[in-house]
């Protein structure tokens, strides 16, 4: 069981790089910006702000939610808290996504599956990983897809299903550099278990790729580099010499490549070959353990090879250089122990949220340090220096808000005076207690015109001076009926009825505009005082909610203040604690470090005394050089 | 022979020093446990507080946003923009080669947040930086606009005119 904990995280180690790099939730993010608070939460997304970003979404998603971009919201959030190591939190969304929605369309239903598998997969949940990689239909992308079948056969070969990883690998397009790192897994898996034959053929398949970028290189060296050990393992020299060529020699593992290729050429009694690659490497940096392997086993082969008197000097030039790079990892030990290592550990950009790849080149602690390099590529020293990067930006965060209050408590205070001030003017202001009267009158105007549209009483559309008109028509009718007894008015009452009718023939005429303009101006006028009145209900909402809601803000700053406090002392216990993990795993791998180096001393200085006491008893003289070495004594 | 076994035992330490690495023990996943959970409090604790910042300070009402984005800009290699409300500098940002990446991905940068009175309001934009033929390049734009009694944001978009083979500023008023 524990072999096979150890062989899941040996695939993840693999992957980790990948995983990172991979082809993330960012690349199937859609391009329209329906919501601008999402496309804030992307902004800081892409500059890997995912604190920022998550702060953004988490807001949204409590306060106001960000609607028209459908789930995809979700799912970046998903995405950022596995990028932000809260995984836990990470499948809660993604779990939500699958069983809460009926209407989830099926691309994002195959995203929160895969983001759901790959979190599972760096929790090293085998079977729900499987599970979870299987549901997925055949929407996402073909390239994702691609990296979905490589963690999925990574999960059946920790299972031990070969023969299904060989089906999975058959769907991964080729081209695509997962069935290059898929063909890679299953073959180191397969010299693992002893299947080597098996396990060469695959590795030949993923050496054949195009190297035309640094990871593809990478690759194809690390192939080689397996086939040749593989080799080697089974005694086929020759052909592990052919594997060992092949790897470039300034690359990455060059120095293990030099190695491997000298002990082929040493397992197969070609001693003077073997000091071709060897003495390459020893001209190589010390600090490398294949370079130190190498500065051992030269003057042994040279010693092999009857090269005796260059096998003593190379000896004494060994223990020299095994005893200052002993200094310089006492130095380096030394240095841990009077804390250098926070000057590289602390950050030195001013954006501390933004977390670049640790390196010793650009550091001051460089020269101190620089034993320290193939620690920093560790995953377990990256995962714990992020943790405390992270912790460290999140100190800053706390102490930013703790400087904020103050000015929100101000803020406060500014708002209730000046909630108070509007108080008193509202209070006093007589427009706002006018709104029932003009509601009256609106009444009543629209009983009128009711009463116009009813009755068809259009006299009431008249103008001004039409009623004017009227008024006085009617005094003149009202004359004539006074004075018609006494004279004949038939002329006045002729005119004064063409008039009237005149008038009254106008005013049917111009009804219709009249009646239209009239309803629409009481429309206008409803509207205002629909307005109106809305406003007034929102404005004794807010004076009767805004002592509440003062309260509120009161409370929450006083909560929240004291929920920084304690957050910051668990953070600091925190921060301490994860700096002195990482000050242990340093000093563990220099003392490691130190102890095989010594041990390489003591070795070298004690195959030197050997080789001198051979040298005083005549040991020598009789002996000739190897019988394997074809080249004579070496130069 | 010491020297062969000690051969095929440095074969196998290195393939496994290559392949493999031990698991954390305990001490550790918990000390990962406690930062998780750390982490946790501290984001929920930063949303509520931004919320809350948001409250006090930006009231909705009076809540206006201005925010930057591209919708290509291969014509634009932004430097800094600039802001001018009603005639006075309330906004000025530098971009770094990060910020200019994030947005060319499709992200959208608020530069300004603020309270805004309802009424008439000019907005001027001036973005500065390379334009077509590596030359330098400052574009002024300008917007009125009526500010309601709802939060309002503008998004200022720098766009491509395939045409003219210059860049392209554009304002949007998001409902």
């Amino acid at each position: 069981m524990r072999y096979r904990h150890a062989y899941l995280l040996f695939v993840l180690i693999l992957l980790l790089p990948l995983l990172l790099l991979s082809r993330s939730y960012a690349e199937s993010a859609p391009d329209t910006i329906k919501d601008l608070r999402y496309g804030e939460a992307l902004y800081y997304f892409y500059q890997e702000k995912y604190f920022s970003s998550i702060t953004r979404l988490m807001q949204a998603k409590k306060f106001n939610p960000v609607t028209k971009q459908r789930d995809t919201p979700e799912l970046l959030l998903g995405g950022l808290f596995i990028n932000y190591g809260l995984r836990d939190e990470a499948n809660k969304i993604f779990h939500a996504l699958l069983e809460a929605k009926t209407d989830i369309d099926p691309q994002t239903k195959d995203q929160a599956w895969y983001y759901l598998g790959k979190s599972w997969y760096m929790d090293n949940q085998a079977d729900k990983s499987l599970y979870t990689l299987n549901q997925i239909g055949s929407s996402l992308p073909p390239e994702q897809n691609n990296e979905r079948l490589h963690l999925l056969s990574n999960v059946l070969m920790y299972k031990g299903k070969y023969n299904d990883v060989n089906r999975v690998l058959d769907d991964i397009d080729s081209g695509s550099i997962w069935k290059n790192y898929t063909q890679y897994n299953l073959g180191v898996s397969l010299i693992k278990t002893g299947e080597i034959n098996k396990g060469l053929a695959f590795l030949e398949d993923a050496c054949d790729i195009n190297p035309g970028d640094n990871e593809s290189a990478g690759l194809r060296d690390r192939c080689y580099l397996a086939r040749g050990f593989a080799y080697i393992q089974q005694n086929e020299h020759a052909e592990a010499i052919k594997q060992f060529k092949k790897i470039r020699l300034k690359g990455p593992i060059s120095n293990k490549a030099l190695l491997g290729m000298g002990w082929a050429y040493i397992q197969n009694n070609a001693y003077q070959l073997a000091l071709t690659p060897l003495k390459e490497l020893t001209t190589r940096n010390a600090i490398d353990p294949s370079v130190q392997e190498a500065l051992l086993a030269t003057p042994w082969v040279m010693e092999k090879a009857g090269a005796i008197e260059e096998a003593l000097t190379e000896y004494e030039i060994t223990i020299n250089i095994l005893a200052k790079e002993k200094k310089k990892l006492k130095d380096s030990i030394e240095s841990i122990k009077n804390n250098k290592i926070s000057s590289i550990l602390n950050p030195q950009t001013q954006d501390l949220e933004i977390i670049a790849p640790l390196e010793l080149k650009n550091s001051k602690s460089s020269i101190s340090l620089i034993y320290l390099n193939d620690l920093l590529a560790t995953r377990e020293f990256q995962n714990a220096y992020r943790n405390y990067r992270d912790l460290y930006y999140l100190r800053s965060v706390l102490t930013q808000w703790e400087q904020k209050l103050p000015v929100l408590r101000t803020m406060l205070s500014e708002r209730k005076s000046a909630y108070q001030g509007k108080l008193n003017r509202i209070s006093t202001d007589s427009r706002i207690h006018s709104l029932n009267q003009y509601s009256l009158r609106t009444t009543r105007l629209t009983n009128e015109i009711n009463t116009i549209d009813n009755n068809d009483t259009r006299l009431l559309l008249a103008n001004n001076n039409e009623l004017e008109q009227l008024a006085l028509l009617d005094k003149i009718q009202e004359k004539i009926i006074n004075f018609e007894k006494y004279q004949n008015l038939d002329d006045v009452k002729y005119k004064s009825n063409l008039i009237r009718g005149l008038l009254t023939w106008e005013i049917n005429t111009d009804y219709a505009p009249r009646y239209w303009k009239a309803k629409k101006q009481l429309q206008q006028l409803k509207s205002a005082l629909i307005k109106a009145s809305n406003s007034k209900e929102k404005l004794t909402q807010s004076w009767q909610k805004a002592p509440k809601n003062f309260n509120r803000y009161a409370n929450q700053i006083e909560i929240k203040q004291s929920a920084i406090q304690h957050l910051k002392i668990r953070l600091n216990a925190l921060l301490n604690a994860q700096s002195d993990y990482l000050h242990q795993l340093a000093s563990d791998t220099l003392q490691t470090r130190y102890n095989t180096m010594n041990d390489y001393h003591v070795r070298a200085q004690y195959n030197l005394t050997i080789l001198l006491d051979k040298l005083a008893s005549g040991s020598f003289s009789e002996s000739k050089p190897d019988n394997n070495s074809r080249h004579g004594r070496t130069p | 022979m010491i020297m062969i076994l000690k051969l095929k035992f440095i074969i196998l330490a290195l393939l496994l020093a290559y392949c493999s690495a031990y698991a954390a023990d305990n001490k550790t996943q918990a000390l990962d446990t406690r930062i998780e959970d750390l982490k946790k409090q501290i984001l929920e604790l930063n949303r509520d507080l931004f919320q809350l910042e948001e409250e006090l300070l930006f009231p909705a009402n009076t809540q206006f946003s201005i925010f930057v984005s591209f919708e290509a800009g291969t014509f634009f290699a932004l430097d800094s923009v600039q802001i001018r409300l009603d005639n006075k500098v309330v906004a000025n940002h530098l971009y770094t080669d990060r910020e200019v990446s994030a947005l060319k991905r499709g992200g959208t940068q608020r530069i300004y947040t603020g309270n805004l009175a309802s009424g008439e309001h000019e907005i001027v934009a001036y973005f500065t930086g390379i334009g077509p033929k590596g030359r330098d390049y400052k574009r002024g734009s300008t917007i009125k606009l009526t500010k309601g009694t709802e939060t309002q944001f503008i998004e200022l978009k720098i766009a491509d005119d395939s045409k003219q083979q210059q860049p392209e500023f554009k304002i949007k008023v998001w409902d």
